[in-house]
């Protein structure tokens, strides 16, 4: 198995929290934050937190609107995002494959 | 870490992918129109004067479940249509599986006193009560790939229906009894589940980001 591809593993996505609100954003056109809260079981701070990482990565946008005169915050996987997400997955699925190969 | 590491994360990614599936969202409107079919059919039955017991009740009841359940499948295929997404999904297939076994059994025993089989005719307040065990414990197995609070309304039914078996069963009140089992049914099947649907309209959607 190549010790590299663990190396080349994202940072920003490869954190258990960060992993699990790109997997769920990555099957959704879009969540709102009480959904992404209700769906991870994350509290409200953490999942703000772990939010604001991915969006200085560019990963996730958030947009804020109002909705039936509440206010809305949504959050969106961005095409970097989905495409950083894709490659972690890829490489994850790579490291398998090196490990059976080397069986 | 190891490869054991790799594949476990990349289950959880794939279950998390499945999880967050258009069902999800589905959810407070399928129960507030449940619940108001519920009402609606109970009001419908006590105002027609329609009776219990044999197999007038579990007839009914039996029709009004099958008229929620395509209304609710209706609702659930025209929010994936809106958001392109596919309907009948993994994660769904999943979640009527797990409640199919517990929904069966109580179709079924509506069947058996749809029939009026000598010798298994119940009352109609047990029959209520009996549906709203097999459907707490069909929730309960639902709550597994759904929001938590479902695993808790499946409790919440179970345990209702349990109490109200033994009020029938040792008449420990004089007004819960089988005369009263079309409003039984509007309480359990209409009201907790327009309250269920409206809790989660109020909680889960529009809500601030800190």
């Amino acid at each position: 198995m190549n010790p590299d591809s663990f190396q080349q593993l994202d940072k920003v996505i490869h954190e258990k929290s960060r992993m699990a609100i790109m997997s769920t954003l990555a099957s959704s056109a879009e969540l709102s934050f009480t959904e992404l809260r209700d769906t991870l079981g994350m509290t409200d701070g953490n999942l703000t937190t772990h939010i604001r990482t991915l969006q200085k990565a560019g990963y996730v946008s958030v947009s804020k609107r109002f909705s039936e005169n509440r206010p809305l915050t949504t959050c969106t996987l961005t095409d970097e995002g989905r495409e950083a997400f894709g490659g972690y997955v890829d490489l994850l699925e790579e490291i398998i494959e090196q490990a059976r190969g080397s069986k | 870490m190891s490869a054991n590491w790799a594949e476990e994360n990349l289950n959880t990614i794939r279950a998390l992918m499945e999880r967050a599936s258009i069902y999800r969202r589905a959810l407070a409107p399928v129960s507030i129109i449940t619940g108001i079919l519920g009402i609606l059919g109970a009001g419908a039955a006590e105002f027609t004067g329609l009776g219990v017991g044999g197999s007038s009740f579990s007839g009914y009841w039996i029709s009004v479940a099958f008229v929620t359940t395509i209304v609710g499948l209706m609702v659930m295929r025209a929010q994936a249509a809106r958001a392109g997404e596919q309907f009948w999904s993994p994660p769904t297939r999943r979640v009527a599986q797990a409640m199919l076994p517990l929904l069966l059994a109580g179709f079924l025993m509506g069947i058996l006193e749809l029939l009026d089989v000598s010798g298994i005719h119940s009352d109609s307040t047990r029959l209520t009560a009996l549906w709203m065990i097999l459907y707490g414990g069909a929730l309960h197995a639902a709550g597994f790939f759904m929001r938590r609070g479902l695993k808790l309304f499946g409790w919440i039914y179970l345990l209702l229906g349990i109490a109200c078996l033994f009020l029938n069963e040792f008449e420990l009140m004089s007004w819960f009894n089988e005369s009263r089992a079309h409003l039984l049914m509007g309480w359990a099947f209409g009201l907790n589940h327009l309250a269920y649907g409206l809790y989660l309209r109020m909680t889960s959607e529009p809500r601030e980001m800190e």
